[in-house]
């Protein structure tokens, strides 16, 4: 601690690192706030070794409530798709692009990974010839078939009481459906005869953002689901998809498509303080850290395709992933209500 | 060249079995346009996309016939950036789909609905959705039973032309057609 008088940091972590028993470690942390001149986190944790960079994770998310009230997002974890135009497989990574583990072997196209809880998502397979949604167990490994439909489906999302957003065509409508488990519809969300996909919740569950092309081209509405009144949300570019709610405000980030670049937005609830984060040549699945602080996305270029997280707040954006083959569908895992 | 002879060998092996044996064995797609075989793991013949005559000095059978007919006749059509309406010079081609149906009528066709890479996956499964309802429709509304002509989308997960230009991405926007022999 005396080393870093002067340094400009407001705390100091330190702590020591032992051997406890076969394979094991004890990490004794504490975290020193040097304007308050008093520990303010002490913590005693035990791992396996190879899961140091968990406990690393949890330190820093610890970290995080101490000086900001909000949990990190450092032990969350991304899902995405990844392959060519053969075959695609679902992947499991850290939040920074470590530990990259392949879940589906199924040599077919598996896209649209999408997190239901801290154990299991959904994802949509063309296993049988025709998309159909399947669900993935982490703790076991087992995958089920969970919604089957004659024409095209698309990856549910979870919405409360165990009922499921999902998008689904009968003829030529595409429509927002909630669906049980037991393959059976319980209520239509949209009625518009053209295409309408991609529902994403506010954090109360009362209204619903997504994308339809009722006016002509691509676009995000919110609907009210408590009046069914529906409002339009963007009306800047032509081409604006890929919504995603914030878990906690009233932000939906979304991807806006020009003609030769996207750019990756955020937007109030109410059109409001519009904002571009990143602009890059394509760009997709935009999805939150559990905390609302950062945003993962898709991204590519020249080539090559790549998996970024952006910070809201700062604008600084990392590169976790790359790939020459293509990333498709993208969902950030917030690990547990730590609260 | 050899490739290609030894995927027509072997559809037509799959054609003459299932002839002999009945529906359920015999569901060989026929990948009559530029681009990956439909049905992954399967023998297909791949299309080219000038057309040109494949079976070269062989004796022409029966079934290589139907083969190289289907190759002729069953090829991409193509959309405008996100649009799913048939373009008028396209309309030949789904007549000629229409007046092949009727000639083989043991045959099922599957249409497959692409989209370029632009854009974004979900939305763009939808867009190829209505593109290859839109080619459905137009060939049921000329007497095909709709029971012959499946549809699916495979959004932008099946580029025919992997560079990143406004000419392959013409290519890419389009429906697909399989043909699957009853």
């Amino acid at each position: 601690m005396a080393d870093s008088a002067g340094s400009g940091a407001d705390y100091v972590v330190f702590g020591t690192i032992s051997e406890k028993g076969y394979n094991n470690i004890l990490l004794n942390i504490k975290i020193f706030d040097r304007n308050k001149g008093e520990i303010v986190l002490s913590r005693i944790y035990t791992s396996k070794k190879e899961h140091y960079r968990w406990v690393a994770h949890r330190i820093c998310d610890e970290f995080f409530q101490v000086i900001t009230g909000k949990y990190g997002p450092f032990e969350d974890r991304l899902l995405f798709s990844k392959g060519n135009n053969k075959y695609k497989e679902i992947y499991i990574s850290d939040y920074d692009g470590h530990g990259v583990k392949k879940l589906t072997r199924w040599k077919t196209i598996n896209i649209l990974p999408k997190w239901i809880d801290n154990s299991s998502f959904f994802f949509t397979s063309y296993r049988t010839g025709k998309p159909a949604s399947y669900r993935y167990d982490l703790p076991t490994g087992k995958v089920k078939l969970f919604f089957n439909h004659k024409g095209l489906s698309i990856t549910p999302i979870p919405f409360k009481d165990n009922l499921y957003a999902i998008s689904l065509s009968f003829n030529d409508n595409i429509d927002i459906y909630l669906i049980k488990k037991n393959n059976k519809i319980t209520k239509r969300l949209t009625f518009d005869k053209n295409i309408d996909v991609s529902p994403t919740f506010s954090p109360d569950r009362t209204k619903m953002a997504f994308v339809s092309k009722r006016h002509g081209s691509p676009q995000i509405f919110i609907k009210d689901l408590s009046t069914g009144r529906v409002k339009r949300l963007t009306y800047d570019g032509s081409y604006n998809t890929s919504p995603s709610w914030s878990p906690t405000s009233n932000y939906i980030t979304y991807v806006s498509v020009h003609k030769s670049t996207s750019k990756l937005c955020i937007i109030k609830s109410d059109g409001s303080q519009m904002k571009e984060l990143v602009e890059a040549e394509s760009m997709d699945c935009p999805s939150w850290s559990g905390d609302g602080r950062f945003i993962a996305y898709l991204s590519q270029a020249k080539g090559k395709s790549y998996v970024c997280v952006v910070c809201v707040t700062t604008g600084h954006k990392r590169v976790v992933l790359q790939t020459d083959e293509l990333y498709n569908g993208l969902s950030w895992l917030s690990v547990i209500k730590k609260q | 060249m050899r490739r290609m002879r030894i995927g027509i060998v072997c559809v037509l092996c799959m054609l003459l079995v299932g002839c002999a044996v009945g529906k359920k064995q015999v569901e060989a797609p026929l990948t009559v346009a530029p681009g990956e075989s439909a049905v992954q793991g399967e023998s297909a013949v791949q299309g080219e996309a000038t057309g040109t005559p494949f079976v070269g000095e062989e004796v022409l059978t029966p079934e290589k016939a139907f083969v190289k007919e289907a190759k002729e006749v069953f090829i991409n059509i193509h959309f405008g950036f996100d649009k799913y309406n048939i373009k008028p010079n396209d309309i030949p081609t789904l007549n000629k789909i229409v007046e092949f149906m009727k000639k083989y009528p043991n045959t099922k066709i599957e249409v497959e609905g692409n989209c370029d890479e632009r854009g974004t996956e979900e939305y763009n499964l939808a867009l190829g959705q209505r593109r290859a309802n839109a080619a459905s429709r137009y060939i049921v509304a000329r007497g095909i039973s709709s029971s012959r002509v499946e549809t699916v989308s495979y959004g932008e997960n099946r580029p025919v032309d992997p560079r990143h230009c406004e000419e392959a991405w013409a290519k890419d926007r389009n429906d697909h057609f399989v043909v699957i022999f009853k």
